[in-house]
């Protein structure tokens, strides 16, 4: 075994210690539904992702959300291991190399990316091939320049192999996130810089089946997208809906074209964009970093101008321009960083952590050059395992291994239904973890799951509630007619996880009350004719559902999960929610009030929605609760974000 | 015959990782099911069977093939679910048999994990929700609600293990094939890349 495989297993073995144990919070559930089903996500539907994804859930350990899960970690470790060697080859010291790796795997971005369910480990690792491979390029160039013709036949062979290479990983990579191809432009400069001979026209077109090659990996969404295959966030039954979803047309100004044709307007923003990148670079890596990053960055210029240019031309294009497309005002809110700041740029983090190993390896050549002989030796090495030392940062702030938070909370929702209901769920966590729990886990499959009906899609909107299985048991809910389903919902049969809005586009039919952590849906009374369509007693029945709740849920997940995860801190205070519900439930005199009583206001921190300040008098019954629920908002009202310290 | 050499070696570099990575996802798994049992144990003995049904759930999310943890952990759970049943508490008992029954299908590769108790989990749960329609008045009688339940419940709706197997398979060999083909340059490589493309598209159109 040698360096690279333990630098591999190592960092592996890190990120598999704190890896999500279950589904978690954004796109988790439906990327890990959408490989169970091979089917599609949300656009641009990432199948080289999804591809991989299915390969890991034959894996016979955990289950599927931790083996979809596995594959961010094993990219990250393979990213760490690229840029090992990297540096390596570039400086010839371990312990340089070691520096930018340990100090790359405890930052807060790369380090929580690599825990989860996502792509973006995919995509850095693609992109860090891509780097790695035309950095050694430029890198070795200069050594080259006499060679016999037998060394130069071999080069240019070498040569056809790297194009051939970066065509197709350009080509794998429209398969996956499309900030990989951002990669492509600092490759074209390094082409140009390492002044290769025009390629001959049978390379050419070589090169450009390859890139083809990679590219049709987006057959995939062609023949898993359409309508008869039973999950697809987006469907996909022509060449129109193909183009939509490959380019995230769908999205609007939002879409890969729109961004990149006018997200450079707007002059002003760069400066912005750029402070932004700074405050992401400095939060990760702190302030001492850029000392090493500029020691590293003189020692590039003055070794190998080009190199330089490379490396600083790729760290800016996936650094402030970036910013400049994706975050280019002013940071105010945790969603800003948590959705943008804290995903799209750990290409840059890493570029950032190659040039810091370069600066390493300043120091420590000034150490040996100043004859510190103990100390040349012992103080580098020592130093480039010292990062290890913020693991402990993250075990308290990116620790999913102890966050169940986005599993319990969905299995919750469904657990407290009455059979045969409806429930309309809003927003990504509801809907996805969702889709997870009920499509792959086939949890309370007796339960209809309509997704965000102002969506307007359709397809969309069944995913958990495909007509093959419940047009027969709800087929008044594949109607537009309201007035047929409200037998049902007068039934207590209509739930949803946000509540019906006074503007809201169902406010005209329904009405809503709080009922333990999802939201009970009335018809209004307009719509309620016959008597006989009105189920039991509204108070009687919202007291046994609440009282039945509570047998059902369990909230210790809200004070067990060390992560500053956003979405989870918004979920838990539906947990408080319930807690409240059930302790004005126990405020009557019959259980023994003690004579205090305290004002509290419920928040919804998923929906948005406040009630009034209300007043619940003590008891001995409802005490227990009102003390969860305080301790379950004091322990999720963290001010972190990570992110948010810093400032 | 350094070049078989050479593979040979890299082969069995590519192995010793693999059992490596195996490994540290056994030793993760274990140490979170020898976690959660204990505290499922530990939560039953003083009655907090809420938790307990969370702890043994997390056993049998950190699924080990053959592990007896998982095995113990069921047990209990359908010894509370019957538990449960005996004292009328019916969402509760489902609430048992669906986590077991969720369990198996969320831990599912080439098979369901506990497949054999499928059955007896589905007659559990639709017997307990029939009960429950009849009570709403959401279905005329028991059998029309059992026989509602088990419609649902039989069905699967995921894609074809075989074909899915295909897919993946034929995408990895396209995948590598093509990466040969660059380094080697050997015709045959292109064919079988060509071949594992068409194979890869029969497989997703399939499954």
């Amino acid at each position: 075994m040698n360096r690279y495989h333990l630098i591999f297993l190592l960092s592996f073995a890190i990120f598999i210690c704190f890896l999500t144990p279950d589904v978690n919070t954004g796109d988790g559930g439906e990327l890990a539904t959408a490989a169970w089903f091979l089917g599609t996500a949300h656009p641009s539907s990432y199948p080289l992702y999804l591809m991989i994804g299915k390969t890991f859930t034959f894996l016979p350990l955990g289950n599927i959300a931790f083996r979809i899960a596995i594959v961010s970690a094993l990219f990250s470790s393979l990213s760490l291991t690229l840029i090992y060697w990297l540096v390596l080859r570039l400086t010839t010291s371990n312990s340089a190399a070691l520096f930018s790796v340990t100090s790359l795997l405890v930052s807060y971005s790369y380090f929580t990316q690599s825990v989860v369910v996502k792509f973006y480990p995919l995509n850095l690792f693609l992109i860090l091939l891509l780097f790695s491979l035309w950095a050694i390029l430029i890198s070795v160039k200069r050594q080259v320049s006499s060679i016999e013709r037998q060394d130069q036949i071999s080069i240019q062979r070498r040569n056809e192999q790297l194009l051939y290479m970066t065509m197709f990983i350009a080509g794998l990579i429209t398969a996956n996130h499309h900030t990989g191809i951002i990669i492509l432009c600092p490759v074209a400069l390094a082409w140009i810089m390492a002044k290769e001979h025009p390629p001959k026209l049978k390379t050419v077109l070589i090169a450009i089946a390859l890139l083809l090659s990679g590219f049709l990996v987006n057959a995939y969404l062609i023949f898993r997208g359409s309508s008869h295959h039973f999950f697809n966030a987006v469907h996909i039954n022509n060449f129109t809906e193909f183009h939509e979803v490959l380019t995230r047309a769908i999205y609007g100004g939002s879409g890969t074209i729109d961004v990149a044709t006018h997200g450079f307007q707007g002059i002003a923003s760069y400066w912005q964009s750029f402070k932004n990148f700074l405050s992401i670079v400095t939060s990760n890596f702190s302030s001492f970093y850029w000392l090493l990053f500029f020691t590293g960055a003189f020692w590039l210029a003055r070794k190998n101008l080009k190199l330089f240019i490379f490396m600083i031309v790729s760290l800016l294009l996936y650094g402030p321009l970036l910013a400049k497309l994706t975050l280019g005002s002013e940071i105010k809110s945790e969603i800003d960083y948590y959705i943008v700041a804290h995903q799209y740029f750990i290409p840059a983090l890493s570029f950032f952590a190659v040039i810091i190993g370069t600066g390493f390896y300043q120091v420590e050549r000034m150490l040996k050059a100043a004859r510190l002989k103990l100390l040349s030796t012992l103080l580098p090495a020592i130093f480039a395992i010292f990062p290890l030392v913020f693991i402990v940062s993250r075990a308290t702030d990116s620790n999913f291994r102890t966050n169940f938070v986005q599993y319990q909370i969905a299995k919750d929702t469904y657990s407290i239904l009455p059979s045969d209901s409806v429930i309309m769920t809003f927003g990504d966590n509801a809907i996805y973890q969702g889709w997870y729990l009920k499509l792959v886990g086939r949890y309370r499959e007796d339960v209809c799951q309509i997704s965000s009906p102002s969506q307007k899609k359709i397809d969309w909107m069944f995913q958990g509630c495909n007509k093959k299985i419940y047009g027969s048991i709800f087929p008044m809910f594949y109607s537009s007619n309201f007035t047929e389903m409200v037998p049902m919902i007068a039934k207590y049969r209509l739930y949803g996880t946000d509540p019906v809005k006074d503007t809201g586009a169902y406010n005209k039919y329904l009405s809503s009350s709080t009922l333990s952590i999802d939201y009970l849906y009335m018809p209004q009374a307009a719509f309620v004719k016959n008597r006989n369509q009105r189920g039991e007693n509204f108070d009687s029945f919202f007291r046994k559902r609440q009282l039945e709740a509570d047998k059902l849920i369990n909230c210790s997940v809200c004070l067990s999960h060390f992560t500053d995860d956003f979405f989870s801190r918004q979920l838990c205070s539906i947990y408080s929610i319930h807690l409240t519900n059930m302790a004005r439930l126990y405020s009557d005199r019959s259980y023994h009030r003690t004579g205090e009583k305290v004002k509290v206001q419920i928040k919804d921190m998923r929906s948005g929605y406040s009630q009034p300040l209300f007043t619940v008098y003590v008891t001995e019954k409802n005490r227990p609760y009102l003390e969860r629920a305080t301790h379950i908002s004091r322990f999720n009202q963290w001010p972190i974000l990570y992110f948010r310290e810093k400032e | 015959m350094a070049d078989i050499v050479f593979s040979r070696k890299r082969i069995k570099g590519i192995c010793i990782i693999a059992l490596c990575i195996i490994g540290i996802l056994l030793l993760r798994l274990s140490f979170d099911q020898l976690h959660s049992y204990s505290n499922g144990v530990e939560d039953l003995k003083k009655g907090n069977y809420n938790n307990a049904v969370m702890y043994f759930e997390r056993v049998l999310h950190a699924h080990i093939p053959f592990s007896p943890l998982e095995g113990k952990a069921k047990n209990h759970l359908i010894g509370l679910a019957s538990g449960f049943e005996k004292e009328r508490e019916y969402e509760q008992a489902l609430l048992c048999y669906e986590t077991i029954r969720t369990s198996g299908y969320l831990t599912r590769h080439f098979l369901v994990p506990g497949s054999k108790d499928i059955p007896f989990l589905n007659d559990r749960i639709a017997s307990i929700k029939a009960q429950l329609l009849v009570k709403d008045g959401m279905v005329k009688d028991f059998k029309e609600g059992y026989d509602q339940q088990m419609g649902i419940m039989d069905k699967d709706y995921s894609p074809s293990v075989f074909w899915s197997l295909v897919a993946v398979a034929a995408f990895w060999a396209y995948i590598g094939f093509i990466v040969l083909w660059i380094f080697k340059r050997r015709a045959i490589y292109a064919c079988v890349f060509c071949l594992a493309f068409i194979a890869w598209l029969t497989g997703l159109y399939m499954a």
